[in-house]
């Protein structure tokens, strides 16, 4: 399973939710459902806007884990 | 889009409602015309100064069930079936054979009564699918198609409509079992001829196949609404 690890970078880089989802465009519902992990799939364009604000790689807010 | 949809279940439900109307249309008719013959045979005794009863007519039709038969090989073959019928129009007596007929059996009372206990459970399931059918028509025009309720309602329809086609054979076996231990006629097989509407069962596993196309539409908006 790919695990979002939005958090971690968030707080590296001080940065509120709401302030987030503003900057790269999407509601603070949506993301909301990338931190918890609920999404199903995500647009390289919204990753795109997460890298570029958080300044970050996508490796950096994306891992995979094994399933136990 | 929607105004297709409409008019397209509109069509459904005037059809459906012309099928019943037609069944009820029959059924009154005879009753009618039994209770016509029990009244003109009642004032013809009481002229004769015999006393009768007007509801004969109406005792005996509920009291008949229906029979249905082949005539047998042999019969058909020599025209000899034994039953004629009077051609007004040129005045002569020809033959005829018979596929269906009305006969008093011993039990007709009790029979008629289970039949007519089939036949409520039928239309109780009439009943289920049309408000199945009409909610669904609602909740589209509401917008709300890929929702579980729209797989509910079309899960109820289908089993509905299949519940209708298994009462039908019901019916149709319970008639025909007891005919055969009561009745062996001269000229004739017994038999199944009109059976329960094939067009039924492919209506209800219709309904139930779109209902697993609707779940699967449902999942691609939900898969769709968690893309971010």
């Amino acid at each position: 399973m790919i695990v979002v690890n939005l958090d971690v970078m968030m707080a590296r880089r001080k940065i509120s939710s709401g302030e987030l989802a503003e900057r790269i465009g999407i509601t603070q519902a949506n993301l909301s459902v990338l931190k918890t992990g609920k999404a199903k799939a995500v647009r390289f364009s919204t990753l795109e806007a997460i890298c570029k604000v958080l300044d970050c790689q996508p490796g950096d807010i994306l891992e995979y884990q094994e399933e136990s | 889009m929607k105004k297709k949809f409409n008019i397209y279940c509109g069509l459904l439900i005037a059809a459906i409602v012309f099928g019943i109307g037609i069944n009820m249309f029959e059924t009154g008719y005879w009753m009618y015309q039994g209770g016509k013959a029990g009244i003109e045979h009642a004032r013809t005794e009481r002229e004769m100064g015999h006393q009768h009863n007007p509801t004969l007519g109406f005792q005996i039709i509920s009291r008949m069930t229906p029979v249905e038969m082949m005539p047998k090989g042999e019969y058909l073959m020599t025209l000899n079936v034994g039953d004629s019928i009077v051609n007004l129009k040129t005045g002569e007596k020809m033959p005829i054979t018979t596929m269906m007929g009305m006969v008093m059996p011993e039990n007709g009372s009790n029979r008629m009564k289970v039949l007519q206990s089939v036949s409520y459970l039928g239309f109780a399931f009439i009943i289920l699918f049309l408000v199945a059918f009409i909610k669904l028509v609602i909740s589209v025009n509401k917008g709300r198609i890929f929702e579980k309720s729209t797989e509910t309602q079309l899960a109820w329809g289908g089993w509905s409509v299949f519940a209708m086609y298994v009462l039908g054979w019901v019916s149709t076996l319970y008639n025909y079992i007891l005919n055969v231990q009561e009745f062996e006629f001269e000229a004739y097989n017994l038999s199944i001829i009109q059976k329960p509407d094939i067009a039924l069962l492919y209506s209800a596993f219709g309904m139930l196949l779109f209902g697993q196309i609707f779940k699967i539409g449902r999942k691609m908006k939900e898969e769709q609404e968690l893309t971010i």
